[in-house]
């Protein structure tokens, strides 16, 4: 008998030490929405998810006939109860959306790599404290089964097409703001472990991979490690502070027909943004002096975090 | 067209790192590598342009339209029908060669 109060008692303590580790190195502490998971916890969650949710989806049923489709019916329901938090192709989620964690995908990204019953299932049940909210009671089956088509068919659609159809919806509104780029923005004094942060306020990382920022793997967007010693920004404006500047600030300004919306970036953020950057990948014909500045940079940061 | 076919069997086969001959010999002849690094042909290390892996994963070709066969294929014949601004010039390639490339790029590990 005493034995086992012995061994209930070793087993307890064992489990309380590791709960409290959990919780401490875990950071569970920190509740601001603007710290962000450690790596190694996000990719933990992220796979106790995808498990249970692949498990989960396996009991929907979608009908004989489901194909992905986008119909301009659709594309209004979806604009008006998805797009807030979740955009669309070339179109911005809503203001308050961006600073959401974790941040909502763009799901033209999760359209690639998950099935539509998954889909649905999120559509119906929603995902506890994430604030993916469960429809069931507020959207028809048959309406729910639409947006699962629409959501599969997104991958399909480029972003003019999508503007075009839901060009009826009313789009989010966005909090008003200065769009002129001044002449001069000094992006040398930019401050890149503040644009780091902005970065992740803005949800840069739901579309981008971005060293020192944690998410999902994405291909919605270029990998941006290297962006900075890139000799085009975007494909399309040559590599130059002040046109990276430009880019971040109001993309569609630069390239009508790009996936990346305006998202209300100021240019003084953007000069922060391209700080980090051109810290994270020094610009094409950076001398060799400004390279070992970086690399101590990229030290500091790197105990920082 | 035969060969296409034959090719596109050997794409599907050979899931090796080496690129086929044919795909490397364009690669070479067009000089996509100083502009892109294309992992699986040695030599395509270019930092002009993005690299080219992973390509069937990424949701965009160029960053404006679905990446499919066919508008991959697009972009590379001829980049300013697929976007005006894009920086990527004009190389003069053939339908079937682009297609080919598009293949390539789309199934490569
Ligand atoms: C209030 C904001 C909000 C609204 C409105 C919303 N979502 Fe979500 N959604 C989220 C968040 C947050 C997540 C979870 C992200 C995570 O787990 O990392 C999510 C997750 C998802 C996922 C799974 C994504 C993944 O990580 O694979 C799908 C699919 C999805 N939502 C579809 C929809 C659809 C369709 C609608 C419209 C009917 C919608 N959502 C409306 C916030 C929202
Ligand atoms: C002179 C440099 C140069 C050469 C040579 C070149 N490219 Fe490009 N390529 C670029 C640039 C710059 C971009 C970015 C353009 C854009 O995004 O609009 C690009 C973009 C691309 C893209 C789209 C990448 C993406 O992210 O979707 C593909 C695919 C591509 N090139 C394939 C090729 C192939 C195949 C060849 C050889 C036939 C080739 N390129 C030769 C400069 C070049």
């Amino acid at each position: 008998m005493k034995r086992l109060w012995q061994y209930a008692l070793v087993a307890g303590l064992t489990l309380a030490i590791a709960g409290l580790g959990l919780f401490g190195f875990g950071e569970f502490w920190r509740l601001s929405a603007i710290r962000q998971h450690p790596g190694w916890l996000y990719t933990g969650i992220v796979f106790v998810r995808d498990t249970i949710i692949e498990l989960d989806a396996d009991d929907v049923e979608l009908p004989e006939d489901f194909a992905p489709s986008a119909d301009a019916e659709t594309a209004v329901l979806y604009q008006a109860n998805c797009g807030q938090c979740h955009g669309g192709p070339g179109v911005a989620p809503g203001e308050f959306a961006l600073g959401m964690m974790p941040v909502p995908p763009p799901l033209a990204g999760v359209a690639q790599e998950r099935s539509a019953k998954e889909i649905f299932w999120f559509i119906r049940n929603g995902l506890k404290m994430s604030g993916m909210p469960a429809w069931e009671g507020r959207l028809s089956r048959a309406q729910m089964l639409d947006l699962t088509a629409f959501v599969t068919a997104l991958p399909s659609l480029s972003p003019v097409e999508y503007k075009e159809l839901v060009a009826g919806a009313t789009n989010s509104p966005q909090l008003p703001r200065d769009t002129d780029i001044p002449a001069r923005v000094n992006v040398a004094l930019g401050d890149a472990e503040r644009g780091r942060l902005l970065m992740r306020l803005h949800a840069c990382r739901s579309c981008h991979e971005i060293p020192g920022l944690v998410g999902a793997e994405v291909h919605v967007g270029p990998d941006l490690s290297e962006a900075g010693s890139r000799r085009y920004i975007a494909g399309v404006l040559r590599n130059t502070p002040q046109n990276m500047v430009q880019w971040i600030t109001n993309p569609p300004a630069v390239d009508p027909l790009t996936a990346m919306p305006d998202l209300g970036v100021t240019p003084a953020q953007a000069a922060d943004m391209a700080a980090y950057l051109y810290q994270l990948s020094p610009p094409p014909n950076a001398s060799k002096r400004a390279e070992e500045g970086d690399q101590k940079r990229r030290e500091d940061v790197g105990n920082r975090d | 067209m035969k060969w296409l076919i034959v090719f596109s069997g050997l794409v599907l086969s050979s899931c090796t790192q080496e690129a086929p001959q044919t795909v490397t010999t364009l690669v070479n002849g067009y000089g996509c590598g100083s502009c892109h690094v294309i992992p699986s042909i040695p030599g395509a290390t270019g930092r002009t342009g993005p690299p080219l892996q992973d390509y069937q994963r990424q949701v965009y070709v160029a960053g404006v339209l679905p990446n499919t066969h066919e508008t991959l294929t697009r972009f590379i014949m001829d980049p300013q029908t697929v976007d005006p601004r894009s920086a990527m010039p004009d190389l003069g390639v053939t339908s079937d060669e682009a297609s080919l490339l598009a293949s390539y790029l789309r199934a490569e590990p």
